[in-house]
């Protein structure tokens, strides 16, 4: 069951009703059987010991945790305490605190290092056992990769760090806790909920409100237009572009710009649809996205885009990295043996690599996305390293940073720069990603757009035609979000504008869409991560 | 209790809007194949054509596959005998889609008698999705046409698609030609052929009646709905008469079969593949595919045997003179014989699998 099949749309009507039936206060055990029923028919009845299994040890480690500071807390509050004393409790109840941390982890990014690598370490076990000439062989197919497990574990690493950090209580209940983990509309693609957002969301008074449920519908038909209508059609195109062929530079832009956009649509349509399910039931999820080809520079892209996972990779990775006892000593030593610039780079380059490439790690296990790792690190650090230089550059050149014309231009530099990192995934392997590169440079030829061969690379002429007026849409319904909420403002008309934008969505969505025969609509890029 | 009332008031009227546009919208877009069109089952014009009869104006009803819309001229039988008749076939129609055409025939019409054409019998696979779309879509809904989607066998048939055509071809919009529109605003007019296909290929032929096809068996399902049909002619009090028309591809152990049901259910088989000489059919000019189909010629010489039976065991009334629609319909079904004489080697001949929609 995907969230684009009727099966879940069924699914919907049954838990919506089930869902406003039963009293407020016990709603949320409704969205935990839901949510359960959901993770098995989306997945497979096998994957759900496994989200057991990393919640249970999450919420018993930071329960205990939890418990370890509760004790703390007695303990300093104490009287007769002198400040050493108090200094040496909190270090005593940290330590212990540290093991529940390090036990976690271990258990828990340890299952999903080998669910993600598992059948690498097979293959190396393999090379090394045709090397010994031992003749024995391995299967990787035991290693299973449960639905969602980099969402989950993400979700609930955060929360345990941030309740060894003191951010916030610990969870006492784990059933509250485990339907925060598996809670049906973030457990396929996210968005990575924070536990003090989401966790707090579900606790809340679910009661009705018929407005917050039109808007929540309102913005599912949004994501499925970006969906089927947009994404799945693209993918038409890219999908028969990028099969490893050669094929002409001019065909390869074309595919790549499509790409930057399916891959867009795709996941942006998705999170509004789960965005749009969530606020049916009351529970608002965190933004994903932010209009990110509106970005002006790559950092500020990546703070639009995938917002949840740029913020966990910030929060629990590059801010620990950049205070961390390695990276002070660091610092201390290149202040005295570099200039401070050169000082200050060197501690910018390490927590960014480290970031981008886990990153990177995170999105997929090849040497694709190592090297589209280490891209954006590049990227990333060039434009932080290199800022005033930039800027010496624009003032030389009289360049008026505050046009409208510059803006654009840093927009279309960031959009291209976002379309090389996509160049690195997409065509499959680096080997391919070589081959389109040459075809760019040396063989931009435009002839399969003169002999029409363009139109038959998945996409007909209306197609693209198609295609183009749905870019002006977006474009457009992105240019009002950026001043305003559309839902608002379209609240605020009357019925017939109202109704005639409704009807307009659902009918372009059935008219449009990518689905029924021939045709796989199913698959969202994002769930394989 | 007034902001309730209202709130449901406006729910009614958004869903009644949408169904509207739902159903507008999916007369546009889903399949249709006219008369004339590449594919020679012309199911669109055919039911169309049905339903715009007067009520209760048909004697006799021509029901089974593309034998019956290739064999059975029903202007020309009215021509000859002042029988009002209909050829309602299908493409490689198994016999529970041959049930559904029937209760849908019946909706508006009640025939004295139904000539059943067995072909039927040897189809055991699934249909073709598509094919299957050309017949079903023309099909009303209800709780049978319900029954026969969720229990069909053809696992290629998508429930929401036969349920709903629109989500079937919703993909039309990229082919959608001035007929569509002609279509839904009515305006579009099919040529009065009482769901005969006309064609005047000659293909020699040479009859199998008398060999034993090997891989031959009557299936359950088969079985299961004929049975269905039987009673729904009972329960209508209309006679049925089971029949094969002549056909080269028709084995002996089909024959039998088919004539062994008769005598089960105590009806009438009339083995027409038996009858070659005395309807007086030549092989080498009256058939249009070297396995199934009778051409235009056939079908002629089948209308007045047909005729000839009709008269001499039934009291039909001669309508000739007195009803004006068939009258003027038999007028310019000459012409379209004659545009189709003109036109003959143009014509698509009926072995293409893939179905094309118009």
């Amino acid at each position: 069951m995907t969230i684009t099949s009727l099966p879940f749309i069924a699914f919907l009507l049954v838990l919506f009703a089930v869902f406003y039936i039963f009293p407020v206060r016990h709603r949320w055990l409704v969205l935990l059987a839901g949510s359960i029923y959901f993770y098995v028919a989306a997945g497979a009845m096998k994957f759900l010991p496994f989200i057991v299994y990393t919640t249970f040890v999450v919420w018993i480690c930071a329960r205990a945790i939890g418990k370890l500071y509760e004790q703390q807390d007695v303990k300093l509050a104490e009287e007769g305490l002198d400040r050493k004393e108090k200094k040496q409790i909190k270090e005593e109840y940290k330590k212990k605190a540290k093991k529940y941390l390090l036990l976690a982890l271990v258990l828990c990014i340890g299952f999903l290092g080998f669910v993600k690598f598992g059948k690498y370490f097979v293959e190396y076990a393999n090379q090394i056992a045709a090397w010994s000439g031992s003749g024995r062989r391995f299967s990787a197919e035991w290693i299973l990769f449960p639905l969602g497990v980099s969402y989950y574990t993400f979700s609930t690493v955060g929360y345990i760090l941030d309740v060894y950090w003191k951010r916030y209580d610990y969870e006492k209940n784990f059933f509250r806790f485990f339907l925060y983990s598996i809670y049906f509309p973030h457990i396929m693609q996210g968005p990575i909920s924070r536990y003090n957002l989401l966790g707090q969301e579900l606790k809340k008074e679910l009661r009705y409100n018929g407005d917050r449920i039109v808007s929540g519908m309102q913005l599912m038909l949004w994501g499925f237009f970006k969906k089927l209508v947009i994404a799945d059609r693209l993918n038409l195109f890219c999908s028969t572009v990028f099969d490893g062929t050669e094929r002409s530079g001019f065909v390869f832009a074309v595919a790549m710009v499509f790409d930057a956009f399916q891959i867009y649509t795709d996941f942006s349509g998705y999170t509004d649809v789960v965005r749009g399910v969530s606020q049916i039931f009351g529970v608002e999820l965190e933004k994903n996205f932010n209009h990110p080809f509106f970005s002006k520079t790559v950092p500020e892209y990546w703070r639009r885009w995938h917002m949840t996972l740029g913020g966990w990779f910030k929060d629990y990775v590059y801010y620990p990295c950049t205070i961390s006892g390695f990276m002070k000593e660091l610092n201390k030593k290149t202040k005295k043996s570099m200039s401070e610039r050169g000082s200050r780079f060197i501690t910018v380059v390490i927590p960014v690599f480290l970031t981008w490439v886990l990153t990177g790690l995170w999105h997929g296990t090849g040497s694709t996305y190592v090297a589209w790792g280490v891209y954006y690190s590049t990227l990333i650090t060039i434009s932080v390293a290199f800022h005033p230089e930039f800027e010496m550059i624009n003032k030389k050149l009289k360049i008026n940073t505050e046009s409208q014309g510059f803006r654009i231009f840093q927009m279309v530099r960031t959009f291209c720069c976002f379309m090389g990192g996509r160049l690195l995934t997409t065509p499959g392997s680096l080997q391919n990603t070589g081959m389109v590169i040459k075809n760019l440079i040396f063989n931009f030829d435009i002839t399969p757009l003169v002999n029409r061969q363009l139109f038959e690379l998945g996409m007909t002429e209306k197609d693209f035609l198609l295609i183009a007026g749905c870019l002006v849409v977006l474009w457009c319904v992105s240019m009002m979000q950026e001043r305003f909420s559309v839902r608002e403002k379209l609240a605020q008309q009357n019925i017939v504008i109202r109704w005639i934008v409704v009807y307009a969505a659902i009918f372009s969505i059935i008219i449009f869409g990518i689905y029924g025969p021939g045709y796989d609509a199913s698959a969202f890029i994002y769930t394989q991560y | 209790m007034k902001k309730v009332l209202r709130k449901g008031l406006k729910f009614f009227c958004f869903v009644l809007i949408f169904a509207v546009l739902f159903l507008w919208l999916q007369e546009l877009l889903r399949g249709k194949w006219f008369v004339g069109g590449k594919e020679n089952a012309a199911t669109t014009s055919t039911y169309r054509e049905y339903r715009s009869l007067e009520e209760d104006t048909l004697d006799v009803l021509f029901i089974g596959t593309s034998h019956t819309y290739y064999g059975i001229d029903p202007m020309n039988l009215y021509e000859k005998t002042g029988i009002t008749s209909y050829a309602l076939g299908g493409p490689s129609l198994r016999m529970d889609m041959v049930y559904l055409s029937l209760r849908e025939a019946l909706r508006t019409q009640k025939p004295k008698v139904i000539f059943l054409d067995m072909s039927s019998i040897h189809y055991q696979k699934p249909m073709v999705e598509a094919r299957m779309h050309m017949v079903l879509d023309e099909i009303t809904l209800d709780g049978e046409k319900l029954d026969f989607i969720l229990n069909t066998d053809a696992e290629d048939l998508g429930t929401l698609g036969a349920i709903f055509p629109f989500f079937r071809y919703h993909d039309r919009w990229k082919g959608l030609k001035e007929t569509d529109f002609q279509y839904i605003s009515g305006e579009s007019q099919d040529p009065p052929v009482r769901g005969h296909n006309v064609s005047y290929y000659q293909v020699p032929a040479t009859m199998k009646i008398g060999k034993v096809k090997q891989s031959f068996a009557v299936s359950d399902r088969f079985t299961d709905y004929f049975d269905r049909f039987v009673k729904l002619c009972e329960d209508e009090g209309i006679e049925l008469i089971i029949y094969k028309i002549p056909a080269p591809g028709w084995h002996k152990n089909m024959s039998e079969a088919s004539r062994q049901l008769a005598d089960k259910y105590g009806l009438k088989y009339w083995e027409l593949c038996e009858e070659i000489d005395a309807i007086g059919l030549d092989l080498e000019t009256d058939f249009c595919d070297a396995t199934d189909h009778l051409n235009q010629y056939g079908a002629e010489k089948l209308a007045t045997y047909l005729g000839d039976y009709l008269k001499q065991n039934y009291d039909f009334a001669d309508r000739r003179g007195q009803c004006e629609r068939w009258d003027n319909d038999l007028k310019e079904y000459h012409e379209y014989l004659k545009k189709a004489w003109d036109t003959r080697f143009e014509a698509p001949a009926f072995e293409a699998e893939e179905v094309q929609e118009e």
